[in-house]
């Protein structure tokens, strides 16, 4: 049966993902990423793309050097110095060709985006000069300030700057005339636009929707502020094993840059057209803890309250869950809260699941996160595996689970949940169900 | 209207004309414009003269909140929509978690107030900017826990930690269109049975250097110092900036009446879409438009001849609004709805826009008379025939359908109901 029927006889259509492109610090394009993945390889070094000498923190997930194609012809050009447009259409690239025609077979307002993408902010070396030239003996001349941004900042700059960017970008280039649709909420973003299309698709507003994340946090003027946080591990001289969620010995975790993009078609749709399906988009939920500004409640309400509604969302008992890619930060506090929250939501299913977080090998991807590890999750069913946690070498009495300490593994799963958890109190939760691979594909 | 109907049961607004909905509803019935030259800043060599501020006091309403000193401007205006909004609803205290909250927020990229001191710090001696002083001083200016307001769902959190509200949530960026996208949002998640209570609404203050600039930079603002807002007016030059922040109540009409609360209107359908055209100029037919109008009639089992008014995105801007007035047109070809739009009075208000257009569709519906289409005297040759020109008029009005645009090609419409 293709269609499940609510309680209350509304029938509700089912979401799968027909396509997939990544780009991460552990590789570009979904094989190298994985094959990464699968070897325990760490992506975060010593910060490449800028002189970090002066900074606090000199050490981030980034992308390896790469051609990324072209970018499209639009009427603005894209200003390739965006690294997280390029990801962001490099992913797409990727996504839409390993997903055959999906979007060329419904009619441009049958397609919808879902994505999150950052604001990208100027560098101080652009940003210095422009406020030195308007300093007054008083403060700022901020008419003066305003003059020479307009003045001197190129317009494709100022355009693609906007936080929507992304989103008019792929609207654009790909004819999406139905629901366009950004959500930015932190690190949450990424999970939560793949939970938008899936409503968007279930819901029957759509029939194709291409959701992810990009993001690229990297900029001189982001890193020494979430240092300021006390968010970001210190362990500038080794990058390669400064996020190590769940370890004794984790100081913050490492900021990151890269895309996931995912194409979801709603599952007859899919089968009509003998699409590939690599799983289903079986269950999300998101939950604001009005708890605290930036950590989660000790008891770990919002996380948990989180699982526990994508689970039931989903349809499925707490026990159904084979595997599940943490949010696993690497900060001191996340890793015993998310901990805690699957205990709580799992009970004692909890010491019998592989949870793992990539989070060790790539950093945190900030808004893409959710998206290269719904990505990842997807891959782990299909192929059976369980990614590493890396790093992990003095366990967290506290953190007490099995998180697949840095060695992948094989799994048995037919369920598996994305947890990511953001700032403010922000938690959303994807459930994936593997798909079985048709015999003789691949 | 059934029982599972979605209904706004309360409103909150802080706008360019100060704190509070009343304020706003009756300067847009009356046609007051809040258009005025810029007080914030000293914009005498700015390139943009004019804008619709929220006054100094307003903003200032906020202060009183915790964790007000790292609030950005849209947040502080959330803060004080959100609380006025949640007042005026009397909810009882939540008890089973069962709320949700979505919010359209504009810009977060940072202000003078963000920036200024820490490039201050790092000048020279010869007032030049240097690199390795800011990193080592600059960085310091400000509050560590101001890099939250970079983060747009903080606003989110502050409404929630202020209210206790728990539960679903979601904060969208999708500039323009971002309140109607936060407003349908919520309306499906009280359908669906996700909460039984939503809060929603949009914020957006961008009167200053950074935000200003944007606009200005892509040509979309009027300059000169007697730049004037005149939605689908032939002389229309640009948009002037507007800000604020509206919040609304959602809940079933029968948890509604269960608590004794008197509905406003009904929300009965939205439907989302894009032009795809342009990175930030309009398609001409207003093709996006088209069909998110014809989306909700759709929806709702409706006839074109159903609405009675029409609050348009129109801001002033040549492209966009004759590419609505085009759509408006094709859609309702023969029908003639009456047409209204706000930014005459408060100008293009960006991410709160949507919020601000269903505020004003409710109290169309509720008080059945429609305010007028401001600053705007000789209408564009294809401007929609039943334009509201210079005073409101009271008509019957049983459909609202509410418009937003965004820079980028999105659009969004809303169709709301008259409550009996």
């Amino acid at each position: 049966m293709l269609l499940t029927v609510a309680s209350e006889g509304v029938v509700k259509r089912r979401v799968v993902i027909t396509g997939m492109g990544a780009l991460s610090p552990v590789g570009v394009g979904l094989d190298e990423m994985w094959q990464g993945l699968m070897a325990g390889r760490s992506g975060v070094r010593t910060i490449e793309l800028y002189d970090a000498s002066a900074l606090p923190v000199r050490i981030a997930g980034q992308v390896p050097k790469c051609d990324l194609g072209p970018l499209p012809a639009t009427a603005v050009a894209v200003p390739a110095s965006s690294r997280r447009l390029s990801f962001t259409v490099a992913a797409t690239r990727m996504a839409m060709d390993d997903a055959g025609p999906a979007l060329e077979s419904v009619q441009p307002c049958r397609r919808g985006v879902s994505f999150a993408a950052n604001e990208s902010h100027p560098f101080p070396e652009l940003l210095g000069p422009l406020y030195a030239s308007a300093v007054t003996p008083g403060g700022f001349d901020e008419g003066l300030l305003m003059r020479s941004v307009v003045e001197s900042v190129p317009v494709e700059e100022m355009l693609y700057q906007e936080a929507h960017a992304a989103l008019a970008l792929l609207s654009e280039i790909l004819d999406v005339r139905g629901p366009v649709v950004s959500c930015l909420t932190a690190c949450a973003s990424g999970t939560q636009a793949i939970g938008d299309g899936f409503r968007m698709i279930r819901r029957g507003e759509a029939d194709v929707c291409v959701a992810g994340g990009a993001d690229s946090m990297l900029s001189p003027l982001k890193i020494p502020a979430y240092n300021r946080l006390g968010a970001l591990s210190k362990r500038n001289d080794e990058p390669a094993r400064a996020s190590r969620p769940f370890d004794l010995d984790r100081d913050g975790f490492v900021l990151g840059e890269g895309a996931g993009v995912l194409v979801l078609e709603e599952l007859e749709h899919a089968l009509e057209r003998g699409a590939r399906i690599y799983a289903e988009v079986a269950g999300y939920a998101a939950y604001q803890e009005a708890h605290h500004l930036t950590g989660a409640s000790p008891e770990a309400r919002g996380p948990a309250a989180a699982m526990r509604r994508a689970l039931e969302d989903a349809g499925i008992a707490p026990g159904a869950i084979g595997y599940v890619n943490a949010h696993g930060t690497s900060t001191p506090d996340n890793d015993v809260v998310e901990t805690r929250a699957l205990k709580a939501v799992l009970g004692s299913h909890a010491y019998r699941t592989p949870v793992s977080s990539t989070k060790s090998m790539m950093g945190h991807l900030v808004a893409a996160a959710g998206a290269v590890e719904a990505i990842v999750t997807v891959m782990a069913l299909r192929e059976q595996m369980a990614p590493p946690t890396i790093n992990l070498e003095r366990p967290d009495p506290q953190c007490d689970l099995d998180y697949v300490p840095n060695h992948a593994r094989a799994l048995v799963a037919e369920y598996a949940m994305s947890n990511s958890f953001g700032f403010g109190g922000q938690n959303a939760v994807l459930v994936l169900r593997r798909w079985p691979v048709a015999a003789g594909a691949d | 209207m059934n029982q599972r109907s979605v209904v706004i049961t309360a409103i909150g607004a802080v706008s360019p004309f100060g704190v509070g909905s009343e304020l706003l509803q009756r300067a847009l019935f009356e046609g007051r414009c809040a258009i005025r030259p810029i007080e914030r800043f000293d914009a005498a060599k700015a390139p943009v003269r004019v804008a619709a501020e929220v006054p100094p006091l307003a903003c200032e309403t906020a202060s009183d909140c915790r964790h007000a000193r790292i609030m950005s401007l849209p947040m502080k205006l959330a803060m004080v929509a959100a609380g006025e909004c949640l007042r005026n609803a009397a909810l009882p205290p939540d008890e089973s978690r069962r709320r949700a909250c979505y919010l359209g927020i504009g810009r977060h990229d940072g202000t003078i107030e963000d920036f200024g001191e820490a490039f201050r710090r790092s000048l020279d001696h010869n007032g030049q900017f240097d690199r390795g002083i800011y990193y080592a001083k600059g960085v310091r200016a400000k509050h560590p826990l101001r890099l939250l307001t970079f983060i747009p769902n903080i606003a989110v959190t502050f409404v929630c930690l202020e209210h206790g509200i728990e539960g679903e949530a979601n904060t969208f960026t999708s500039e323009g269109v971002a309140s109607l996208h936060a407003i349908a949002e919520a309306a499906v998640a009280i359908r669906d049975g996700l909460a039984d209570v939503a809060i929603c609404g949009g914020t957006d203050g961008r009167v200053d250097a950074f935000g200003l600039a944007r606009p200005a930079a892509l040509g979309l603002l009027a300059s000169g110092p007697d730049a004037v807002s005149r939605p689908y007016d032939r002389r229309r030059e640009g948009a002037i900036q507007g800000e604020g922040a509206v919040f609304l109540v959602l809940e079933h009409a029968e948890h509604a009446r269960a608590r004794g609360a008197q509905p406003l209107a009904e929300i009965t359908a939205h439907c989302h879409g894009a032009d795809a055209f342009h990175p930030y100029r309009a398609h001409p037919e207003g093709r996006g438009l088209a069909a998110t109008m014809a989306g909700v009639l759709e929806r709702a089992g409706c006839e074109p001849m159903d609405v009675d008014l029409i609050v348009g995105a129109a801001a002033s801007l040549p492209d966009w609004d004759a590419a609505e007035a085009n759509a408006i047109n094709a859609v309702f070809s023969g029908c003639e709805p009456a047409v209204t739009a706000l930014a005459g009075h408060i100008g293009r208000t960006s991410a709160a826009a949507g919020a601000f257009g269903v505020a004003a569709g409710v109290w169309a519906l509720r008080d059945q008379i429609a305010s007028p289409v401001l600053g705007t005297e000789l209408p564009d040759e294809g401007a929609p025939p039943g334009l509201v020109l210079r005073k409101s008029v009271s008509r019957h009005i049983e459909h609202v359908i509410v418009n937003a645009t965004a820079v980028g090609g999105q659009c969004s419409s809303l169709l709301l109901r008259r409550v009996s």
